[in-house]
């Protein structure tokens, strides 16, 4: 970059990522360098500011209210030098019930063991009865993310993103050649009318075959044939139940294998 | 004057700027992480680490160098690749993206942009979009494109180099260079 003219200085995109703050930390310096010596990059950088600013109003969106409470409470409690804790939603919280409920199922025992049969009894029973389920959902969540884990975390899952910004659809297909599955992460999905509803493609020697209907469930895995001999994946707006041959003019995400 | 009162109270070291920040600045600075994350729970806790960032590092804010609010998105907009990508590792891989397929609300005009850059990309010489490529929209680091694409280094840096100024000379406007920036990865 030494070297380098203002004009040409300005046309290397270099700026822009100054702005963002994805610039090497070695053109950075020299970046200030001719902020600092040069008004007219100095307004183009302060232009470039402005824009961003109204490039972010545009794509404003309100977070829920929750959040700003916990950035507060989080804020206060470093503060406070108390240990940083992240108001996080339930994830991990079966561990400790886990914990709780075996510690119950002891005091159950020893109880018990004592003979004495009253109400707190039956109070601690029901009690160990609901930590216990509790605790039993909490091994099924854990198990259903290890059998994902199983999926995603396979070196040999190629993963192809199948997806639609402006009608929100957000699926990953993730096909695997060595185990012969594939996979599909629905990760968001658009609001259909009920009598519609989304179906997948294989596209097999120029020929769309059906490979099933997409659950209207974000966060669903589901499997579908193998074929791997199909040369791409396709989402297209079926009437509900499905149909045997894509609407194609209701194509709306297509991805190359 | 906000931008000056928020400032004021960081050299004050009062923690009221947090609550200031987040009233005025937040929504803007969660609708760009949401476009990146492309998910809202993930979106909420990315803003939350960011704030968290900002609290830590208030004192590092030279207003000689950038406004508040640039400094501001830089950290969310680092949070929330940060994120993405250690979650690319979780999976096992990174997720491939249509660049056509870049996230936008459909009430943003920068919809066009995007079609615009589809457009001009698809007119660049490949080598140079197939670094673009890979680092805005596959989330990967020089590094990273330099062992994928099997090329040297500085190759990546020049390729990289001159594809954003083809980009630029080729986009007329700063916005679209901007969008591409801010949340192709």
């Amino acid at each position: 970059m030494k070297g380098m003219k203002i004009d040409e200085f300005l046309k290397s995109g270099l700026l822009e990522e100054y702005v963002l703050g994805t610039i090497s930390e070695s053109d950075k310096a020299e970046v200030e360098r001719f902020i600092d010596e040069n008004e007219e990059v100095r307004a183009a950088y302060s232009n470039l500011q402005n824009n961003l600013i109204e490039l972010a109003q545009k794509m404003a969106a309100v977070p829920p209210p929750i959040v700003r409470k916990k950035i507060l409470d989080e804020v206060s409690n470093l503060e406070k030098g108390s240990k940083p804790g992240m108001i996080r939603r339930n994830s991990g919280n079966w561990k400790w019930l886990a914990i709780a409920a075996s510690f119950l199922c002891l005091l159950y025992y020893a109880y018990h063991r004592m003979g004495t049969l009253s109400k707190q009894h039956d109070d601690l029973k029901t009690a160990y009865q609901q930590l216990k389920e509790q605790c039993d959902e909490g091994i099924k969540e854990q198990e259903r993310l290890q059998a994902n884990m199983e999926i995603f975390g396979d070196a040999n899952a190629r993963p192809y993103g199948l997806s639609n910004s402006s009608l929100r659809l957000n699926m990953v297909a993730y096909i695997n050649r060595e185990a012969a599955t594939t996979h599909i992460h629905v990760l968001n999905l658009p609001e259909l009318p009920v009598n519609q509803c989304l179906q997948l493609w294989a596209d097999i020697d120029g020929e769309m075959i059906s490979m099933d209907i997409i659950p209207d469930h974000p966060g669903e895995i589901f499997k579908i044939p193998y074929r791997p001999e199909a040369s791409s994946l396709n989402v297209t707006i079926e009437p509900k139940g499905g149909s045997e041959h894509p609407t194609l003019k209701n194509l709306i995400a297509s991805v190359t294998i | 004057m906000i931008e000056k009162e928020i400032v004021e109270l960081i050299r004050a070291k009062d923690k009221a700027f947090v609550a200031l920040i987040y009233d005025n600045y937040s929504a803007n600075l969660y609708g760009v992480v949401k476009a990146i994350l492309r998910d809202d729970d993930l979106a909420q806790d990315v803003l939350q680490d960011s704030f968290v960032k900002i609290w830590r590092n208030a004192e590092q804010y030279d207003e000689k160098r950038s406004k508040l609010f640039t400094w501001l998105l830089r950290i969310c907009r680092n949070t929330a690749i940060d994120k993405l990508r250690s979650l690319n590792k979780q999976s096992g891989a990174e997720i491939h993206k249509e660049y056509s397929n870049v996230y936008i609300d459909e009430n943003l005009s920068g919809k066009e942009a995007v079609d615009n850059l589809t457009k001009v990309l698809a007119k660049l010489n490949c080598k140079y979009r197939e670094v673009l490529i890979a680092i805005y929209f596959r989330g990967l680091t020089q590094v990273e494109v330099s062992e994928d694409l099997d090329i040297p280094l500085g190759t990546v840096k020049t390729r990289l180099r001159i594809g954003l100024r083809e980009l630029k000379e080729a986009l007329a406007d700063s916005m679209t260079m901007l969008l591409l920036i801010l949340i192709a990865v």
